[in-house]
């Protein structure tokens, strides 16, 4: 539905029956909401029908001839002089250029001495809101039940700017104004539309342990803080448990059929959306940095609650825990902070090159956008590399570890046959600030073209 | 803008006469020890003019294979070491050996040797002699750059006069040292980073006559057209005077009493003496700013510059010279149709109309709170991303060296390895605009004043200097199963 | 901080000092020192200071010792087991003391065991072991005590009141801020100090010291009226300051060599002062120097025993002040004010290579940025500079812990011989007193410590104090 056509046929409206010198009839009212409903149903129309018709809007098929293609999968493939075939936003093939022929009908981009990557995958945003606003509703302590899903603005100019860095799919999380904020939305950097662009909702559950929150009442300590995070989830896992009902594949709560056997439990909206997390389906990405906050954060969400932990931030003197957190299964997603200054020591030292290498593996860079640009996240790991990481694991940082720290590996992250056709493309190494991204590719269609004209970033 | 050396890219073609001319002139020099060491004395980039030619002189350019300028140079360097006469000062001497040299408005050299007098560089070749008592930098394996210069920089030196002022010991200083920044804009002065002590800190002061030429100010925008157009008769009738004066008439020299305060920095100006700065970032800014210096003939620098690129071709007519952040993001403004916004180009455009571009991070200042790569401390990065917005890496490295010492009025100075110039070197262990490279050495005025390894800040990270550089081969990128560290 | 200053009632501005700098015939400044205790100093470190009330409720033999020692020494006698016995009766002839001590610390000699001090006039005679005296000398048995001389702080606030002043003034002089009640150091004494030397408040040239004897016969109390200048660590005012005396300096020339052209003649070699002999002509009258600068005039023109103390909150003020200083070379030392926290480490070896003396606080901090410790004492004194002590801040809890923060320095890797000279020997040459104090020699007054014990132990106290030949403290023990 097109929201301007029918603001502008009310406001027409308005002012036809302003214009009206005689008072109206029965037969004026029925034409009066008649004509603007004939105009509605026939603009909508064709949209709902385009809606409903995947295959009225196919993206053409490509077949990109890349120098260097760094797949970051499992495997660490790379391939030299290699061409990638994609159709119907699917990799539809990948190898070097000898053995993939490319089928008529495709269209060609011959891209020289570029390399290709898999687009790359943020999992701390708060910029596809378009703006600060819409970042915190700071109702309570512990706000349950609130959802982002209505908040990301399709095309903003920030998610523009991020397209443009090669960015293609983001977990947008609301801000840690309080412990919990809401749940979180993974949201595709292209499309128009709020269903074009949501990946998943809810997509995350948002904690902030500390380090903000406090300020809610203008003062609190984590002595509260935690005990009333604690009741909030526990809550939630007494609801969560009593509903043993399968999730819809989207991860959406399913209502029990009206025949069904299982003992009648009431449904809760606020609680409802935690079925997910609690089934493990979807994470929750923890605000949480120093040292007593992450490993609260270990101890309660990981260890009591036993949830799918992403840890946003880890900064400061958080890297200590490195062999505590290589034990658990919980993701370090380190930033916007690249290092910290050690005052006892003079001493600037690397956040993620202390994860590293205190053994954590799980361990990728965020933009906490728009803290850092969005199309920043490369050069976020060019400085986690200039403070001590290591240049390859800092590619799959923002790719492969992110991707499956939000649980979307099996769909894109790296560039696979099968998977989503979300791609990027660089004039060299990706985290080298002197490459530029020349074309990101979401889902088969091309969204954003830097080779032709100025390019903006 | 004093312009001693050439900057536009060089031909390092060089024709047999000259190299003859230039052994010709080097065994001339040495022959003249005496009057060489006089001038020796006083100022040390008398000597060596042979040393000049390999980066100075448009004209004459030395060769590509470096030996036929170390032979020259060589014999230039022993003439000067055995012309300068002994003073009662003892004579301070520093050698960078055996490293990559990227002389900036030269050539790259492979392998060289810079050495150091006092606080001036008079040697740069190959297999120098170097005097007994020399301090010796080890360069091998690793790129020696000229000092960066930052064309803004707040909180390293003090306010007001930075002479009397500044933390000399201070951490910021000691930071941005270790970024590799050696002379740095601080307020309205040019001022180095001499760690430790104030002999050589003040290079420029004031930097620049600042202007007020916003458009949303009107009435102050014609006062200064007025006053410019004043100060520009009042110099007018000064060269007639003079004029006149020689051809024997009986003048009277035109009122000068007025000229002070404001008007005598506008004569500086108009007399090319001063440097004049105006803050601008619309296209219209901008193009009424070129437009000004243009109409008056003054040197202009514009800082900002966002839109710069709508109209980098007037700015260049007016051989200004811009402070801009490459990484400034401004959306295009939907409601015009003309051009505008901000992209990563600028500094590409800008250089490319002929502008002296300078580039400084989005936060110009030394940070602690652990974001990285916006402050001075990753100035280099910066100059990377104008190389991601089209510039090649050459033009790059010049927007943070000698463009930058340019924009500032000091390029004689510094901002290049030239003999003659500065002695403020930087060793890295890389490609400066590499985003894991880091400064292993810095040396300002002749003396070390950061060392990567005996200083607490960084030496912990990778202090061999040796790191996986991701070539652009069939191996890259590796596998996981990295070397031990 | 703003203090806001009372006398006779009237509220005055804060900086504004009453009668401050200028002698003052007004006594009810003396009465108004009745409200003494209502007093609060804010020192630059350390807490609140509060002065003895002057009406004290409490007797201590210290006031009463200071009033009548005569009377002290009979009280002494009659008062069972005092620690200090008189062995023999009093007599007219009082010239002579003999001290018989259990070790005696002379600072510029050896520590002698069983040593004697003979003083004659409240100055030692002699000091040795095994001495001859007459035999009519008061005898002083002091077996249980290791004597040493007084302890002298070269820089100090205490007991006077902060306020703010800028600029220069260099006709300043705290003396005329020097009026303390009778038991205004009862704590200094306690903590051993004979000697202070206090200057005023404020910043820029805030005026000139005065070095006062904590005890003692009134009429030997000021130790010297006008001492060492003091010079904060702003650079540019005392650039300028000495560049408006080389100007005042210039402009007393030019006159001079104006009347010279005018009048012609001989004039006597440069002066500043009006020539007092009668002449045919006009005698040269030379215009006044303002009297904020006159010291400063003094200081560039090397007047002998005239001398600045520059003070230095960090390493860069040093290399700030040193070019104003080989600018103008004038005749100085240096306070550095090393506290927790200090780059003085970047200076050591330039303040070493010059001869100087430096005035440090007792502490071992940090350097900046990081948890290693640096001991800058003993880099300095290891250097050759000549160093010595003042309490950090102006609290009398300062001056009683010195002994203590020694000991801790000591334990540190000092030197005890050092550290003692810091504390008194050092002072005294600083302070131009070399002469007089800061030893047990022949010939120095008699300011003397008696503790019970060895002064860098733990616990020890000093239980009696002398000063001038005369006792004039002893400690309140716990029973």
């Amino acid at each position: 539905m097109n929201p301007n056509s029918a603001t502008r046929c009310a406001s027409v409206e308005r002012q036809l029956v302003a214009s009206r010198p005689r008072p109206p009839t029965r037969a004026d009212r029925r034409r009066r909401v008649c004509g603007p409903l004939t105009l509605l149903v026939a603009l909508t129309l064709p949209v709902a029908a385009r809606g409903n018709d995947p295959q009225a809007d196919r993206p053409e098929p490509l077949a990109l001839r890349v120098a260097k293609v760094v797949a970051l999968d499992d495997a660490d493939t790379v391939i030299n002089d290699a061409v990638v075939l994609v159709r119907d936003g699917r990799i539809e093939a990948l190898g070097p250029v000898a053995q993939v022929s490319i089928p008529e009908g495709y269209r060609r981009l011959d891209f020289g001495q570029c390399w290709l990557l898999p687009g790359i995958v943020e999992a701390h945003d708060h910029s596809a809101a378009g703006g600060w606003g819409d970042l915190n509703d700071m109702v309570y302590q512990t706000n349950p039940g609130l959802d982002t899903r209505c908040v990301p603005i399709p095309d903003n100019e920030w998610i523009r700017a991020a397209r443009r860095g090669g960015v293609t799919t983001v977990l947008f999380i609301p801000g840690s104004g309080t412990n919990l904020a809401g749940m979180g939305t993974v949201v595709s950097t292209a499309g128009r539309t709020p269903d074009e662009i949501t990946l998943r909702t809810p997509g995350s559950l948002k904690v902030a342990q500390a380090g903000n929150p406090e300020w809610y009442f203008g003062g609190n300590g984590r002595m509260f803080m935690n005990w009333n995070l604690r009741q909030t989830l526990r809550k939630a896992q007494a609801y969560c448990e009593q509903h043993a009902t399968a999730l819809s594949p989207r991860g959406e709560a399913r209502r029990p059929p009206p025949d069904a056997v299982e003992p009648a439990v009431d449904f809760d909206p606020i609680w409802d959306k935690f079925r997910p997390v609690f089934a493990r389906q979807i994470p929750v990405l923890v605000h949480t940095q120093m040292y007593q906050v992450v490993m609260m954060t270990i101890t309660m969400i990981t260890g009591e609650f036993r949830l799918w932990t992403v840890l946003g931030h880890c900064t400061f003197n958080a890297w200590k825990l490195g062999p505590v957190v290589r034990e658990t299964d919980a993701w370090v997603i380190n930033g916007p902070r690249q290092y910290e200054f050690d005052r006892t020591a003079r001493r600037m030292i690397g956040n993620v090159s202390g994860w590293w290498k205190n053994g954590v593996r799980r361990v990728g860079v965020n933009t906490d956008a728009p803290v850092v640009p969005q199309e920043e996240l490369t050069y976020q790991a060019a400085m986690a590399c200039w403070y001590g990481w290591l240049p390859y694991p800092a590619l799959r940082g923002i790719t492969n570890i992110t991707s499956k720290a939000i649980g979307f590996y099996d769909r894109l992250g790296s560039v696979e046959v099968g998977k989503q056709a979300d791609l990027s493309i660089w004039t060299g190494d990706p985290i080298d600030p002197r490459s530029a991204c020349l074309m990101t590719i979401v889902n088969g269609k091309i969204e954003y073209d830097g080779t032709q004209g100025m390019r903006r970033f | 803008m004093r312009t001693v050396t050439g900057d536009r890219a060089l031909n390092h073609r060089l024709s047999r006469g000259v190299l003859l001319v230039a052994a010709l002139y080097a065994l001339c020099c040495g022959t003249l020890p005496e009057r060489g060491s006089a001038a020796d004395e006083e100022d040390g980039s008398r000597l060596t003019l042979v040393g000049g030619t390999i980066a100075g002189t448009p004209e004459s350019q030395p060769a590509s294979a470096p030996t036929s300028t170390a032979t020259t140079t060589t014999a230039a360097a022993t003439a000067t070491s055995s012309a300068s006469a002994p003073t009662e000062k003892h004579d301070r001497y520093l050698a960078v050996v055996n490293g990559c040299v990227h002389t900036i408005t030269g050539p790259v050299l492979a392998r060289a040797t810079i050495l150091c007098k006092n606080d001036k560089i008079v040697a740069i070749g190959s297999n120098l002699p170097l005097p007994t008592d020399c301090q010796v930098v080890d360069a091998a394996g690793r790129d020696v750059y000229p000092g960066l210069v930052a064309a803004q920089a707040t909180g390293i030196h003090g306010p007001d006069n930075p002479a009397d002022t500044t933390n000399v010991f201070g951490l910021n200083m000691n930071i941005a040292l270790a970024a590799g920044i050696t002379t740095a804009l601080a307020g309205n002065h040019v001022a180095k980073l001499t760690f430790g002590s104030t002999e050589g800190l003040l290079v420029r002061s004031p930097a620049y006559v600042e202007l007020e030429y916003s458009t949303s100010k009107p009435l102050e925008r014609g006062q200064l057209r007025a006053d410019l157009e004043r100060v520009r008769d009042y110099l007018r009738q000064l060269r007639q005077y003079t004029l006149d004066q020689q051809a024997g008439k009986a003048v009277q020299p035109p009122d000068k009493e007025w000229i002070k305060e404001r008007y005598e920095r506008y004569r500086q100006l108009l007399t090319h003496e001063a440097i004049a700065v105006i803050s601008a970032n619309t296209t219209h800014e901008l193009a009424e700013a070129a437009e000004l210096a243009r109409r008056f003939n003054f040197h202009l620098v514009v800082r900002g510059a966002l839109e710069g690129w709508t109209v980098a071709a007037r700015l260049g007519q007016a051989g200004a010279g811009a402070v801009i952040t490459v990484r400034a993001a401004q959306p295009p403004d939907e409601r015009f149709n003309r051009p505008t916004g901000a992209t990563i180009e600028n500094a590409r455009r800008l250089a490319e109309h002929g502008v002296t571009v300078a580039v400084i991070p989005p936060t110009p200042s030394i940070t602690l709170w652990g974001l990285a790569g916006r402050d001075l401390l990753h100035l280099n990065m910066e100059a990377a991303f104008a190389v991601r917005g089209g510039m090649s890496n050459e033009d790059a490295l010049r927007t943070i060296t000698i463009d930058a010492a340019r924009v500032l009025g000091v390029d004689d100075r510094v901002g290049s390895l030239e003999v003659g110039k500065d002695a403020d070197i930087i060793v890295c262990d890389g490609d400066l605009l590499h985003y894991m490279t880091q400064v292993q050495v810095t040396i300002v005025n002749g003396r070390v004043v950061y060392d990567k390894s005996k200083d607490t800040l960084f030496a912990h990270i990778r202090p061999t200097g040796r790191r996986e550089v991701p070539q652009f081969d069939d191996q890259w990128p590796r596998r996981l199963q990295w070397p031990a560290e | 901080m703003r203090r806001v200053f009372r006398e006779n009632g009237r509220r005055s501005a804060p900086g504004e000092l009453p009668q401050a700098g200028r002698p003052s015939t007004d006594d009810s400044f003396l009465q108004a020192g009745e409200q003494a205790g209502r007093w609060t100093t804010f020192p630059r470190r350390g807490g609140p200071l509060v002065a003895r009330p002057a009406s004290a409720s409490t007797w201590r033999p210290g006031s009463v010792v200071s009033r009548a020692p005569g009377l002290t020494l009979l009280c002494l006698l009659l008062w069972s087991a005092p620690p200090l016995e008189a062995q023999s009766a009093p007599n007219d002839d009082e010239r002579f003391v003999v001290i018989k001590a259990g070790k005696v610390i002379t600072i510029s000699g050896e520590e002698l065991v069983d040593g004697v001090i003979v003083l004659c006039d409240g100055k030692v005679r002699s000091v040795g072991r095994n001495l001859e005296y007459p035999l009519n000398a008061r005898l002083i048995d002091a077996h249980d005590r290791v004597v040493m001389p007084g302890l002298i702080d070269p820089s100090s606030r205490f007991g006077l009141p902060g306020y703010e002043r800028k600029g220069v003034h260099g006709d300043l002089n705290a003396v005329d801020e020097y009026f303390p009640p009778p038991e205004a150091y009862y704590e200094l004494l306690d903590a051993g100090y004979t000697a202070l030397a206090l200057v005023p408040a404020g910043t820029g040239i805030p005026g000139r010291a005065v070095v006062v004897r904590t005890a003692g016969p009134p009429d030997q109390r000021v130790l010297t009226a006008a001492a060492y200048l003091r010079v904060t660590a702003d650079t540019k005012a005392f650039r300028e300051a000495l560049k408006k005396a080389k100007s005042e300096i210039e402009k007393v020339e030019q006159a001079r060599r104006e009347h010279q052209q005018k009048y012609g003649g001989t004039t006597a070699a440069a002066q500043t002062q009006p020539s007092t002999e009668p002449t045919s002509q006009p005698a040269f009258v030379p215009p006044p120097i303002e009297p904020a600068y006159q010291v400063l005039v003094d200081l560039l023109q090397k007047k002998p025993g005239l001398v600045a103390l520059i003070e230095l909150e960090s390493a860069a003020d040093y290399v700030h002040m040193n070019e104003v200083l080989r600018e103008y070379e004038i005749t100085h030392h240096f306070l550095l004010r090393n506290g927790l926290e200090s780059d003085f480490g970047h200076i050591v070896e330039a303040l070493a290579a010059r001869p100087t003396s430096l005035v440090l606080q007792p502490l071992i901090g940090r350097i900046p940025y990081s948890a290693e410790r640096i001991h800058l004492v003993r880099m300095f004194a290891g250097a050759g500079c000549q160093v010595s002590l003042t309490p950090v801040g102006d609290s009398a809890y300062e001056h009683q812990r010195m002994l203590a923060r020694v000991a801790g320095l000591v334990r540190e890797g000092w030197s005890r011989d050092e550290a003692l000279k810091s504390l008194t020997l050092h002072p005294a040459q600083l302070l131009g007193l070399a002469e007089r104090l800061g030893s047990i020699e022949q010939g120095k007054e008699a300011d003397l410590i008696f503790l019970d014990g060895d002064p860098l132990v733990p616990g020890v106290r000093v239980r009696e104090v002398m000063i001038a030949g005369q006792m004039v403290h002893r400690a309140e023990v716990a029973p």
